[in-house]
């Protein structure tokens, strides 16, 4: 046990922290949530040049080859200063083509995906919103050399704006049960049709529907038919940066309420000076201090390569409501100020809100600890 | 005790409910939801004008001043129909500034304000907080000096809803600033559209538009005063009681979880309904019984004003707990309807118009503003126990 990051995290901290102070405020990310993008292509390109999109990613495919935990302590700042979520739209197909695809693919487009020239997002949710591979709807089907794609995918995050799509599809497979095959689609492909939906977050969801997409085999990523575990990895891996995200919000939200409590008077004395404001105060920092436990401890576990799957559902259960609990409590603190779009609070609440249903509920991720449990 | 209905109640409640249906058209109901943003527009002017020819408007107002005389329980129980269709929006005039005038204005102003008060034609901005005067608004700094037959007013108010679509304005203003803080406080009542008001918008989580009011210089005749000089406190004091029976409702949270029910039945996840997952079920039973208890809370508070009293800590729960629930309504009906949840009003694939999703944003505002969950929980524990001070 160990509680302190190491010099490259703390180092990776404190660059970010000094970056985004000089190239990026909270009135930007407002800029760019209002934009119809909802991009910021100067930020990008600079992160792109930090090396941070390919923070994750061996070196021989163009990345830094750090470490998911290290890539978590990024995503925790970039969490606390509102940084647009398509980081980590293409990050996830980053670390799906990485899981699943073939040296060759990989060789060949993760270079571009590092060096910021290519976003990628991945399509798999569908109108029956669920996260199980073997509820997938959309299918393929193999004509001679080609896959066709019918189906629709919802919920598709940044997918106006990438330009490969990495799409889960049923497949028919003799011997795989559930077979699943993940496409890496042009997104300007024939018969691939968007709509945008408009979210809580702010950030940028599509409807993607595909009729009659055709790709080649060179398309299917890795192997056909056997997707799903690289799926699963990608999933908790888009998990454990979610989760640091959150721990960004909750840690700038409470720092915000305590230094605004401590100057605003009411009855003669600040805010900061009545019992009620105080335990508000010690309940957000319980809940802080769980769900960042809970979350670094399954971010280390999955950063080591060991199993996570009941420490990633906790924390994703529990610390995902409990940064969303902070919110709250700050709006109760900081009144009405908190509640006009001039504030940054409302934004963080928004964000804390999606990350609590985005990639599982509550009542999802607890089912996955009770089917651990042995229930 | 029972908390049945009488017979007249249930078959009042029945009446209502019926003209609600007859009158509760989708183009009504989509301009009501926006009538925060717009102002009341067309149909909610013609609907107001129905009900006041039917009589229904100032139903708890004595009888002497243009009213029904039948109390607040009748009058909740139409006004929570009307929530539940979605064609209501609070009415400043006819919840808190009549009643408030009624008790304690002149006879001059009571013949010239109630008339029109009562059909609902006028729309108040309440003009209470400032930049440093919320949950503390007896510390509140604009000036009324008089002049003349004239006040001066120079200030500037905040969290000022209604003022950019308002015909009057309902003001708190500090009219002897050497007296202590409650004791030099007056209202004043005036229309808008007076020479020095300045109005600029704020824009809110809930979507919705409120405002900051300068009053630069503003004149308005020294008929505008309502009641006493320097009394202004006890009236404002009056008014929030006022809103906090009468403005809150649970007809529309009581839509929502029916909502929640049809989505559950309606869609299948992982191969069958969310109606019958054992944890879903759970908890919208959970949030039906909130919104009984939360019922209940509120008839309380209207027998207890039907029986001659002023609720204290019981209209304070009331507030409470409702303000409360509002929020869960939308926390849980989100996180039930899962990833269709954050879909907002407007988008492709939203859920039930996107109200649980808004209620859950919006609804933040009614735990800090009109006296915070914090402050009502001071005044149960002071007035129900006598703990504390």
């Amino acid at each position: 046990m160990n509680l302190e990051f190491d010099e490259t995290q703390n180092l990776l901290r404190q660059s970010a922290k000094s970056f985004l102070a000089q190239e990026w405020s909270t009135a930007s990310a407002k800029e760019v949530m209002a934009s119809d993008a909802g991009h910021s292509s100067q930020l990008w390109r600079k992160i792109a040049d930090l090396g941070w999109i390919g923070l994750a990613i061996p070196e021989e495919y163009g990345g830094s080859a750090c470490s998911l935990k290290d890539l978590a302590v990024l995503c925790e700042e970039f969490g606390k200063n509102l940084v647009p979520t398509d980081f980590y739209s293409t990050v996830s197909g980053a670390l799906l083509l990485l899981n699943g695809g073939t040296r060759e693919q990989k060789e060949r487009l993760l270079p571009g995906v590092c060096s910021g020239n290519t976003r990628l997002s991945i399509a798999f949710l569908e109108r029956g919103d669920s996260y199980d591979p073997s509820r997938l709807a959309t299918a393929a089907t193999q004509v001679g050399s080609k896959w066709v794609i019918e189906g629709a995918k919802l919920f598709v995050p940044d997918a106006s704006s990438a330009q490969y799509l990495l799409v889960a599809a049923r497949t028919a497979a003799e011997t795989v049960d559930d077979a699943v095959t993940v496409f890496v689609v042009p997104n300007n492909s024939n018969g691939l049709t968007q709509t945008a939906l408009v979210t809580t977050g702010g950030d940028r969801q599509s409807e993607v529907v595909f009729s009659g997409v055709t790709v080649g085999n060179d398309n299917v990523l890795g192997e056909p038919h056997r997707a799903s575990r690289a799926l699963a990895k990608t999933i908790e891996q888009q998990i454990a940066l979610q989760l640091a995200d959150a721990l960004g919000i909750g840690q700038r939200v409470l720092d915000m309420t305590v230094d605004y409590i401590k100057v605003r008077n009411v009855f003669g004395q600040p805010i900061g000076n009545f019992q009620a404001a105080q335990h508000h105060c010690a309940n957000m920092a319980i809940d802080l201090d769980g769900a960042r436990f809970l979350s670094y401890h399954a971010i280390s576990r999955l950063s080591n390569g060991e199993s996570a799957t009941t420490e990633l559902s906790m924390a994703k259960a529990w610390g995902t409501q409990a940064i969303k609990r902070i919110t709250m409590l700050a709006h109760q603190m900081h009144g009405g100020i908190g509640f006009v779009t001039e504030h940054d609070l409302l934004y963080y609440s928004n964000r804390a809100k999606s990350a609590e249903l985005m990639l599982g509920t509550p009542a999802e991720h607890f089912e996955v600890v009770a089917r651990q449990m042995g229930l | 005790m029972d908390f049945e209905l009488s017979d007249e109640q249930k078959a009042w409640r029945q009446e209502v409910k019926d003209f609600a249906l007859q009158n509760a058209s989708d183009e009504l109901r989509e301009e009501v939801s926006l009538a925060e943003l717009n102002g009341p527009g067309p149909l909610f002017k013609a609907w107001m004008q129905k009900l006041s020819a039917k009589g229904w408007l100032g139903l708890s107002w004595p009888k002497e001043y243009g009213g029904v005389g039948r109390g607040y329980i009748d009058e909740w129980l139409m006004f929570d129909e009307f929530w539940y269709y979605g064609i209501w929006k609070n009415n400043a005039g006819l919840s808190m500034i009549g009643p408030t005038i009624i008790r304690f204005a002149s006879e001059e102003m009571k013949e010239e304000w109630l008339p029109r008060i009562i059909t609902g034609q006028y729309e108040f901005a309440l003009g209470y907080s400032e930049p440093n005067a919320g949950s503390d608004l007896a510390s509140l700094q604009t000036r009324a000096v008089r002049d003349g037959d004239e006040f001066v007013i120079n200030g500037q108010k905040l969290w000022n809803s209604s003022a950019h679509f308002a015909s009057h304005q309902w003001l708190a203003v500090r009219t002897d600033p050497s007296a202590p803080k409650h004791k030099g406080i007056s209202i004043l009542i005036f229309p808008m559209n007076l020479p020095g008001i300045t109005i600029r918008p704020l824009w809110t989580w809930g979507d919705r538009r409120t405002n900051e009011v300068f009053f630069d210089n503003v004149r308005v005749p020294k008929t505008s005063l309502v009641g006493e000089l320097n009394k202004g406190w006890q009236y404002a004091t009056a008014a929030l009681a006022f809103e906090r029976i009468v403005i809150i409702h649970n007809g529309d949270i009581r839509r929502m979880v029916e909502g929640l029910v049809r989505f559950t039945k309606e869609t299948e996840v992982n191969g069958r309904p969310l109606a019958a997952d054992s944890h879903v079920r759970n908890q919208l039973a959970n949030l039906a019984t909130d919104i009984e208890v939360d019922r209940l809370f509120a008839l309380r508070a209207c027998w207890i004003v039907d029986n001659g009293r002023v609720p204290s800590h019981e209209a304070s729960t009331f507030k409470l707990f409702n303000s409360e629930l509002q929020g869960r309504v939308g926390d849980i009906g989100m996180q039930i309807m899962g990833r269709y949840g954050q879909l907002k009003t407007g988008s492709k694939w939203v859920p039930l118009r996107g109200e649980i999703e808004w209620i859950y944003r919006n609804s933040s505002v009614y735990r800090f503003g009109g006296g915070a969950s914090e402050t009502q929980r001071d005044l149960i524990a002071r007035r129900a126990f006598g703990l504390g001070r």
